[in-house]
């Protein structure tokens, strides 16, 4: 891309754009926007754009209130999917104090932070997400059901798979967007749906990531669906994962291959591996962010459980694709899509980063199905587990200081305050399994 | 007349059932009945009628928002069934995109002739959108020739007509359409420029 402000205005007139919105993300990873009418750009690209910050979740609080929007140029985009006769454009904006430096609370600043400290050294990473999610069917009053069009037996005769056509339309708005669509399929589980995009830096790759969630729940509205990123949100069938494959470059050359290293692997990435596996534990909170995330990391549904890496089986934290050369990455299976991207990409940029850093050796890699395995044969092998629910995770994120580094204070403070409350909310409801299994029986 | 393969879009199942009968009767097919506006567009896309007759109370998705959706993709043309037949209350569609309203309580042949009505004009309408992508396609074409031809004159100090005709005869010696010729010279000579950042 690399769009000027000419370009933008040029743009703006070819396309007729009526109303841009000014995205940015909360913490909670909920994309917001402040839409301004065509008039109000020359202002929103000079970053003189005010918001009341007090108004955005995990923000600031009320005497800290006003923020400036400074537009990101490249993010500039016209919305396919917008109304006729006029278009929409979109530009994603970074979240500046009135003093004119970063703001601590911005997540997609706080990204920018992680990668430039990466950039010190040399490295830059890349990043290609895999998000899955469900097409649901919403009932009369348009919430959503977690009925999937697989199973809506009325459809059963009709020539058309409702759910293929919009993800075909997805993929279509997405390419038109300048996504380049790696890979869509049909996952495991009826209505699930997989959409992977091509390798990108990590600042890119996180906000293709909050754009793509938005164009899918655009879209399959217009198919009358509903489009669920929630990590697990039916029990007995598989969950929705984000999978990331990532990688480190310095320059034109990927650091992560070394031909004549066992494996292929440089010691950078072996070194890589175990920063991310010894902070796993720490990070599982950002990349797995809400109570039913924990629900997904069970055994049985190619979600892992353990912290390991493999180079063949799927069970493990971290699996080693085939591909080598430029290709060389890991694929981190834990993340779900309910998590802020920024946020988990920096996590996890920051627990490599510390792997290189301090020189970690992996231990070695498994390569047959952990499920198979009994409680006290992991421990033989040394092999821990994710944390088992928000609040262990939450417990270990505020044992793991490179992972609060990654955050910064600001963010991990008004992060972890939230996600206390949501658990600790979680944690005292009577869900409807309780009653429905011990009503009669107690 | 007749044969029109109708989908119905109404919260009430009395009056569906009642519209039903009327279009069944004169030989009309009913092939969906919703009673919601994201229902309205399940059918829509998996079933592909020819006309949605839907109540303008239409609950979940409005019926204007399912309307926008219907004809932006140009699945098929919307009648609005309005509350009343009061001025007002039929104005107040006028920005609904509907193709046409009837007033309740529904008369069949006002129906029946909106109907068809609306199934002409969204076959008329189609045909001027097609007739006007094709014009914009040729004219982004026109737009990338004349570019090669710009840089055809300027790199290989060619006349006009030169570079016109270097481009007619790779496209002919190629089978390659013109305007794809010239995409392929306009990409050879922004490749020569200096590369504006590192490849990945």
């Amino acid at each position: 891309m690399g769009a000027s402000r000419a370009d933008i205005e040029r743009m703006v007139r070819e396309y007729n754009v009526k109303f841009i919105y000014l995205q940015l993300v909360d913490i909670a990873g909920i994309l917001k926007s402040v839409t301004i009418p065509v008039s109000q750009l020359a202002k929103a690209l000079d970053g003189e754009l005010m918001f009341d910050g007090s108004s955005i979740e995990g923000y600031v609080r009320i005497e800290e209130s006003d923020m400036y929007l400074r537009p990101d140029y490249n993010s500039f985009t016209i919305l396919p999917w917008g109304p006729r006769g006029f278009s929409e454009a979109r530009l994603i904006c970074d979240v500046y104090t009135p003093e004119g430096s970063p703001f601590a609370g911005c997540p997609r600043c706080n990204l920018k932070r992680m990668v430039a400290a990466a950039e010190s050294r040399g490295l830059q990473m890349q990043v290609g997400p895999e998000v899955e999610f469900f097409l649901f069917h919403t009932d009369a009053g348009c919430r959503s059901t977690t009925k999937t069009h697989d199973r809506a037996g009325y459809f059963d005769l009709a020539p058309i798979d409702l759910g293929e056509n919009a993800r075909r339309d997805m993929v279509i708005a997405l390419d038109e967007i300048g996504f380049q669509v790696e890979a869509s399929h049909h996952e495991v589980a009826p209505g699930q749906h997989e959409i992977g995009f091509r390798y990108c830096d990590a600042l890119t790759a996180a906000d293709r990531i909050a754009t793509f969630k938005h164009a899918v729940r655009v879209i399959a509205q217009r198919h009358g669906l509903h489009a669920s990123f929630m990590p697990k949100p039916a029990w007995g069938i598989a969950g929705s994962g984000m999978h990331c494959h990532q990688s480190l470059f310095k320059g034109a050359e990927n650091v992560f291959f070394e031909a004549a290293a066992p494996r292929q692997l440089s010691q950078k990435a072996l070194h890589y591996i175990a920063g991310v596996l010894s902070h796993a534990r720490g990070f599982s909170a950002v990349t797995n962010p809400i109570p039913n995330s924990y629900k997904r990391l069970v055994t049985g549904y190619e979600a892992p459980v353990y912290i390991a890496w493999s180079e063949k089986n799927r069970s493990p934290m971290i699996r080693i694709p085939a591909k080598r050369g430029l290709s060389t990455r890991i694929e981190v299976r834990n993340p779900d899509p309910a998590c802020n991207p920024y946020l988990a990409l920096a996590v996890m940029l920051k627990s490599g980063l510390h792997g290189i850093e301090t020189g970690l050796t992996p231990p070695p890699p498994i390569d047959f199905n952990l499920y198979d395995l009994k409680p006290a044969d992991l421990s033989a092998l040394g092999i821990a587990s994710l944390p088992g629910d928000l609040g262990e995770a939450l417990r270990e994120l505020e044992k793991d200081a490179v992972v609060g580094e990654a955050l910064g204070s600001h963010i991990y403070d008004s992060f972890t305050e939230a996600k206390w409350r949501e658990w600790d909310e979680y944690r005292q409801q009577v869900h409807c399994w309780e009653t429905s299994r011990y009503l009669k029986t107690y | 007349m007749g044969r029109l393969r109708v989908l119905l879009g109404d919260p009430d199942s009395r009056s569906r059932n009642r519209i039903k009968k009327m279009l069944t009767a004169d030989g009309y097919l009913v092939v969906a009945e919703a009673d919601e506006g994201m229902g309205v567009l399940r059918y829509a896309r998996t079933l592909r009628p020819d006309v949605a007759v839907l109540s303008e109370d239409l609950q979940g998705l409005g019926a204007n928002q399912v309307i926008a959706v219907l004809m932006d993709d140009r699945i098929c043309p919307a009648i609005l069934m309005a509350a009343s037949g009061s001025a007002e209350s039929l104005l107040a569609l006028k920005n609904s995109g509907a193709l046409g309203v009837v007033a309740r309580p529904v008369q069949k042949s006002l129906l029946v002739a909106t109907m068809e009505l609306a199934v002409e004009t969204f076959r008329r309408l189609g045909a001027k959108e097609d007739e006007i992508e094709t014009l914009k396609i040729q004219l982004e074409n026109r737009k990338t020739i004349e570019k090669a031809k710009g840089v055809l004159m300027q790199r290989m100090k060619l006349t006009e007509a030169e570079a016109y005709r270097h481009l007619q005869v790779r496209s002919m010696n190629q089978k390659v359409p013109m305007a794809q010729i010239a995409q392929a010279i306009l990409l050879a000579f922004e490749t020569t420029l200096p590369p504006e950042e590192g490849g990945r």
